[in-house]
């Protein structure tokens, strides 16, 4: 298991250093900003959505949201000094709750073969190897509270402190979470593997 | 993180090899972000960030010409108040002095500016031929034939 982007441990002190420099106009240190966390979260939210356009839309829209409350344009800028991987995050998660209602809503309104679409949780991926898209299948299965701990921390790369952090939960609430989400995903995978077999 | 993933140790190895897989399925889908993904949201989040100077550089040539009428607004108020509150109790012989004083020095002032009106003066007569040249023009019959042309 080796990590392509640092944790918030990691980035560690350049990162208030970086903020600073970013909230003052700094292109450079925004740019660096956008290059540490923009992949995580379109991943969160591509592997909701399953779709890149959508995935994208609401990683732009976390960054419009981040960039004007850092630098004070919005209304209720950033002040969390210390707590910006937290912040960034909630953002993110809330954004894509938002997606998947509206998707859910439309879909009701709709066609009801779209709704059994994205119940079903996704568009195949035809270049992942089976495996992968029997995870995603797997992960499809869980609860709302399970496959958001599952995707912040494998998918955005969090640590339970800081997942805990971020949905204002208690850490040992979020380490059973994680833990009781990995033995569904277990349970359903065998199932499958039964069926298949 | 490493030593946060030496968790694994104490899950059930099944479920740590979950964890594993999820793992590789999380940098799969951070890997899939379509190239240039950076790049466009910097454009796209770029304007929202203030320009270099901060604050003040954020602010408009509008608020900054009302902020200046507003100050100045303030200042001859102020100015007023001052006069009105002070013109009663106010001390008469040093304010005065101080009149009589400022009268010769504008007296010598003007003395000295004596030159430059006869300058003043040589430019208006030199106005004063342009301006009879131009309505001389005006009543040539032969210029009045080439208008009518």
């Amino acid at each position: 298991m080796t990590a392509d982007i640092p944790f918030e441990s990691e980035a560690g002190g350049d990162l208030a250093a970086l903020l600073r420099l970013a909230s003052t106009g700094c292109d450079d240190a925004w740019r660096r900003v956008i290059g540490l966390y923009a992949r995580r979260v379109h991943a969160m939210a591509r592997s909701r959505c399953r779709d890149d356009d959508l995935a994208e839309e609401i990683t732009q829209s976390v960054f419009v949201t981040v960039s004007a409350k850092l630098t004070g344009a919005g209304q209720g800028a950033y002040e969390e000094q210390g707590r910006f991987e937290s912040w960034l995050f909630r953002i993110t998660m809330n954004r894509i709750r938002d997606e998947m209602r509206r998707r859910k809503r439309q879909a009701s309104t709709a066609d009801p073969s779209t709704f059994g679409h994205i119940a079903a949780g996704s568009e195949p991926d035809r270049a992942a190897p089976e495996d992968l898209q029997a995870l995603r299948n797997a992960l499809n299965e869980l609860t709302e509270s399970e496959r958001e701990v599952v995707e912040m921390r494998h998918h955005g790369q969090m640590s339970f402190k800081l997942i805990a952090e971020t949905l204002k939960q208690p850490i040992g609430t979020v380490l059973a979470r994680h833990h009781r989400a990995l033995k569904r995903m277990k349970e359903t995978l065998e199932s499958r593997r039964g069926v298949t077999s | 993180m490493n030593e946060e993933r030496k968790q694994h140790d104490g899950l059930d190895p099944e479920l740590a090899s979950i964890s594993d897989a999820l793992d590789e399925l999380g940098r799969v889908e951070r890997r899939a972000a379509p190239g240039g993904l950076e790049s466009r949201i910097f454009e796209h989040t770029r304007p929202t960030a203030p320009a270099s100077g901060g604050v003040l550089a954020r602010i408009g040539p509008g608020w900054r010409l009302a902020a200046a009428v507003g100050i100045g607004a303030i200042a001859v108020a102020a100015t007023w108040y001052a006069v009105q509150r002070g013109s009663p109790s106010a001390p008469g012989p040093s304010s005065d002095f101080d009149m009589v004083a400022f009268e010769a020095e504008f007296e010598t002032w003007l003395a000295e500016l004596e030159e430059p009106m006869d300058d003043i003066e040589s430019v208006d007569s030199g106005f004063s031929t342009v301006e009879a040249a131009y309505e001389n023009f005006w009543t040539d019959p032969l210029a009045l034939g080439e208008e009518s042309l």
